[in-house]
């Protein structure tokens, strides 16, 4: 299981990056977290939607409610300009911690 | 949904939205979004085959309990917390104040009526017992969930609470103290005052003199607070 601190360390910048795509629901969201990290990254849901919160009020995301064809709703979010600026920097700060380790443990380091 | 062995979803979701309300910092529109997670999660595990009732439980459990779930938004915006805690707070000193002002305009205006004459002290008591026994039955039937939200507000940081406790009664006590004092300097024109409008009038006017003074003093108080904590929730956010 990964540590506590580095699960919730890296929820900004998966978050964000899962944005980037494309707007998404919180549940895809969550799909999504689970598959690319080979169901390593368990994060436990009711947490998630503190976190879009919080994500929105800092004003790096925006949030609206559609409704399915089955009449479900949904709240997507999606990516603003600041959220790309801060997926950018958050980008470079985990690239230098991975590429520090990767000296360290002389693995193959990758570039932006 | 159609309901099998028994087990009915709306009935099962209707109750675990009713335990996620007891929560003071989950608002209704985020446990709008919660049952949409839920919703689509049941649908998800069905579809792996998981029968409804399974899938239900399975689901509710991997959102975790409410109290978890209520401590996450109250740190992801701690301000709100404290938004919360001040709107309990000056919603019980405005309605004891409320309250006791209200008594006071009964006695006035039963004195009006030739208090000392006798019987009118009856009234007064059964007045006073009616009001009391409602406070009572509605404590009673908010029972549930206030011990969660007193547990919660006498938590951590109580000390604080406490100081803007006492500055709301401070607030309340300095409106009705400036009324009162306002009320004796001008006494001697009440006789005038008397002539134009009823004693009835009077102990209207001076009571909701009393009260609005005071509610305008804790609004100020609670818009102040609200703008600083925004700030401080500002500030938190670019760190």
């Amino acid at each position: 299981m990964m540590n506590k601190d580095l699960v919730a360390a890296s929820s900004k910048p998966l978050i964000l990056s899962i944005l980037a795509d494309g707007e998404n629901y919180g549940y895809a969201i969550l799909q999504r977290v689970h598959e690319l990290s080979g169901e390593q990254i368990e994060w436990s849901e009711g947490m998630l939607y503190p976190v879009l919160h919080r994500l929105e009020s800092e004003g790096l995301i925006s949030a609206r409610w559609t409704q399915a064809a089955s009449g479900r709703e949904r709240k997507y979010y999606r990516l603003n300009q600041k959220g790309q600026k801060t997926l950018q920097a958050e980008k470079d700060q985990w690239l230098t911690v991975h590429n520090t380790l990767c000296k360290l443990w002389k693995l193959k380091t990758n570039s932006i | 949904m159609e309901a099998e062995n028994e087990f009915n979803l709306s009935n099962a979701t209707a109750l675990w939205r009713q335990a996620l309300l007891a929560q003071a910092e989950i608002l209704p529109e985020e446990i709008r979004e919660l049952e949409s997670h839920l919703r689509s999660s049941i649908d998800g595990l069905k579809k792996l085959g998981l029968r409804e009732d399974e899938a239900f439980w399975l689901a509710r459990r991997r959102l975790g309990p409410g109290e978890k779930i209520a401590i996450e938004f109250a740190k992801a915006k701690p301000y709100r917390l404290w938004q919360n805690r001040l709107h309990w707070l000056t919603a019980g000193v405005l309605g004891a104040y409320a309250w006791t002002t209200g008594l006071s305009l009964i006695s006035n205006v039963l004195a009006l009526h030739g208090a000392g004459s006798g019987g009118w002290w009856l009234l007064e008591v059964v007045v006073f017992a009616i009001l009391t026994g409602g406070m009572v039955w509605l404590a009673a039937t908010r029972a549930r969930t206030w011990p969660r939200r007193l547990g919660r507000i006498l938590s951590s940081p109580w000390r604080m609470a406490l100081g803007w406790f006492l500055l709301a009664a401070i607030c309340v006590g300095i409106a009705g103290e400036t009324v009162h004092l306002f009320h004796q300097q001008t006494s001697h024109t009440d006789a005038v005052v008397k002539g134009v409008l009823e004693g009835y009038a009077l102990a209207v006017w001076y009571t909701s003199l009393d009260t609005a003074a005071a509610a305008g003093l804790m609004v100020l108080a609670a818009l102040g607070l609200n703008w600083h904590w925004k700030k401080l929730a500002a500030k938190e956010a670019t760190e």
